[in-house]
């Protein structure tokens, strides 16, 4: 049985002015829709392995809340997390 | 800065969620040690009833402050108030410093809404405002003072006052309440005001412990008709009549139906809307709570004088956000009690109304975590149909589930546990847990009370038209009159008990 070579990233997801962005310490995309900013993650994060033979890329990614406004977070101190897994 | 909920423990020590469990296990622990003879709580101040005339007469700060034990008797009643300055502003600036607020602007925000608060609280009890005239505690105060006239709303007076003085703040004095934002923090003030409320409820479960279930288990109803009625009804009409988007219609919906700004914000981050719809929406959210907490308690309280539980229950499931909720209860409890007192001379137990409006919204807020867990799986698979595999964590149910619910249940079970376990130190145990229930607990009251009022912008209002429109009828029209008749129908003829 072929074993799949799953690789764990982490990016961290903001929401400012019209754009979302996800980022972690080796690339930053952005886009304004969350659906094309997963597209342009799916795309973009293979180029970051060295490895060719990268089957599945697992990305938590987790938002900051500290964009959101000071007196809000009083009420509540959490917005999302999500795991995407892209297959090649 | 980055603000990652990462692990499970992420943010027990910089929410204010998890401080006001902080917050209310410290005074908890401190008063729990009355069972062994020490006393560490006996400091708190508490305020006295008074008359102007008297005052005047021979003034004296003995007549409007004393030490909330014997043990500190001898404390000048000033001193007291020191006392309680320094031990409750030295623990919010640590739990301001942990959550990373600018504890310098915290600091000098919350020593102004702090004496303003105790102002209020001592102008509220001024006879005239706060004196009904019968037999309490074994002295009428309005015979005592000879009072030819009285407002006769118990403490309701000092909650009212506080709040009247925040708005004011708020909505005239608009860079002293930019400056007081920082530290006006009304739902951790509230929240941790219910983790104290817990210990209340233990004291009172000891009492009548078959009441006290009776109002725990029917609150639970509350959740059914917020999740699975009062959702649907408004998202519909979010959708139908007033023609919002799939996303701004379940925000909407999960702010009016459920528990306010922070359903509002676990919703939209849930079905991952752009931030900017749940925070748009929770202003609105917050001043429809101020506008149900100044007319709510009034209103049932005149309507259905002999329905305390009803209007408890109705509230907790009609007021949104934990703040507004709680302080409506609070004045309700206070109003209904001293109303009642006045015409039929009973006097009914304090809190079982406030204890109806807090149990039936706590039951509402534990389940955001679950109910926005599914929202996201109908969006993930009904609503955007991704081809991209993803997967939610279940770690999200956690991270948006109310965490001062865990110190309230502490501090309420540790209480029934003390009465099956050690009966005998019972007595002992209610000494300290007597001061952190009563004057702590209706401080951080007063504190949420004047705090709410800085914090409410009306004229945020302005350009919010067609959604503020939808908010009102959907909380006047829909969720107001089937919440009351619900409660009606699982609390009909529940009244608390008599007072000895």
């Amino acid at each position: 049985m072929k074993k799949t070579l799953v690789i764990n990233a982490e990016l961290q997801i903001t929401h400012v002015k019209k754009y979302w962005y996800a980022e972690n310490n080796f690339i930053k995309l952005k886009a304004k829709k969350l659906s094309d900013l997963e597209y342009k993650i799916e795309t973009n994060l293979p180029n970051l392995f060295t490895n060719k033979k990268t089957k599945e890329i697992k990305v938590r990614m987790l938002y900051n809340f500290s964009t959101f406004p000071k007196w809000l977070r009083q009420y509540h101190s959490h917005y999302f997390n999500r795991t995407l897994i892209f297959k090649y | 800065m980055k603000d990652i909920n990462r692990k499970l423990t992420d943010g027990m020590l910089k929410t204010e969620d998890w401080w006001a469990v902080w917050l209310g296990l410290i005074m908890f622990f401190a008063g729990l040690l009355t069972i062994w003879g020490i006393d560490l709580v006996g400091w708190m101040t508490k305020v006295k009833t008074w008359e102007w005339t008297n005052l005047i007469s021979d003034f004296s700060w003995d007549k409007l402050l004393k030490t909330s034990t014997g043990n500190y008797a001898e404390l000048h009643p000033l001193t007291s108030l020191v006392y309680t300055y320094i031990i409750f502003t030295s623990i919010t600036c640590l739990g301001a410093y942990f959550q990373k607020l600018n504890v310098k602007k915290f600091f000098l925000g919350f020593t102004i809404i702090f004496f303003i608060t105790w102002i209020c609280w001592i102008i509220g009890n001024e006879a005239h405002f706060k004196s009904v005239d019968a037999i309490v505690k074994g002295e009428n105060y309005f015979k005592t003072y000879n009072l030819t006239w009285g407002l006769q709303l118990g403490g309701g007076f000092s909650y009212m006052l506080a709040l009247t003085i925040g708005l004011i703040i708020g909505n005239f004095f608009k860079n002293l309440a930019k400056f007081l934002q920082e530290s006006a923090k009304p739902e951790w003030f509230i929240k941790t005001a219910i983790v104290y409320l817990g210990i209340k409820l233990g004291l009172m479960s000891m009492k009548a412990s078959g009441f006290a279930i009776d109002l725990a288990l029917s609150g639970a109803a509350a959740v059914f008709v917020a999740y699975l009625l009062f959702w649907p009804i408004i998202y519909y009409m979010s959708r139908r009549f007033f023609k919002l988007g799939r996303d701004a219609a379940a925000v909407l919906s999960s702010g009016i139906s459920i528990c306010g700004v922070s359903a509002a914000i676990a919703t939209a981050g849930a079905i991952r809307a752009k931030p900017i719809l749940p925070i748009a929406l929770s202003m609105l959210i917050v001043i429809f709570a101020m506008i149900e907490l100044v007319i709510l308690p009034g209103f049932y309280a005149t309507v259905a004088p002999n329905e305390p539980i009803v209007n408890g229950a109705a509230m907790g499931m009609t007021v949104k956000t934990d703040g507004a909720d709680a302080a409506a209860g609070a004045i309700l409890d206070e109003i209904m009690v001293s109303q009642h007192l006045k015409e039929t001379g009973e006097l009914w137990q304090e809190d079982w109304i406030l204890a109806a409006a807090v149990l039936t919204k706590i039951w509402i807020d534990v389940f955001i975590g679950v109910w926005a867990f599914i929202l996201a799986l109908i969006w993930m698979y009904k609503v955007e149909k991704r081809s991209t595999k993803s997967n939610i964590p279940l770690s999200e149910i956690w991270f948006r589930f109310p965490k001062f619910v865990i110190g309230y249940f502490i501090t309420w079970f540790f209480y029934l546990f003390i009465i099956f376990i050690a009966p005998d130190a019972k007595d002992a145990a209610s000494v300290g847990a007597n001061v952190v229930q009563s004057p702590m607990r209706k401080m951080m009251f007063m504190l949420t009370f004047v705090s709410i009022g800085v914090i409410t912008d009306f004229s945020k209002l302005k350009g919010m038209g067609k959604l503020a429109i939808l908010y009102a009828v959907g909380l006047f029209i829909v969720i107001a009159p089937i919440a009351y008749g619900v409660a009606y129908i699982f609390h009909h003829g529940m009244v608390p008990p008599l007072a000895k």
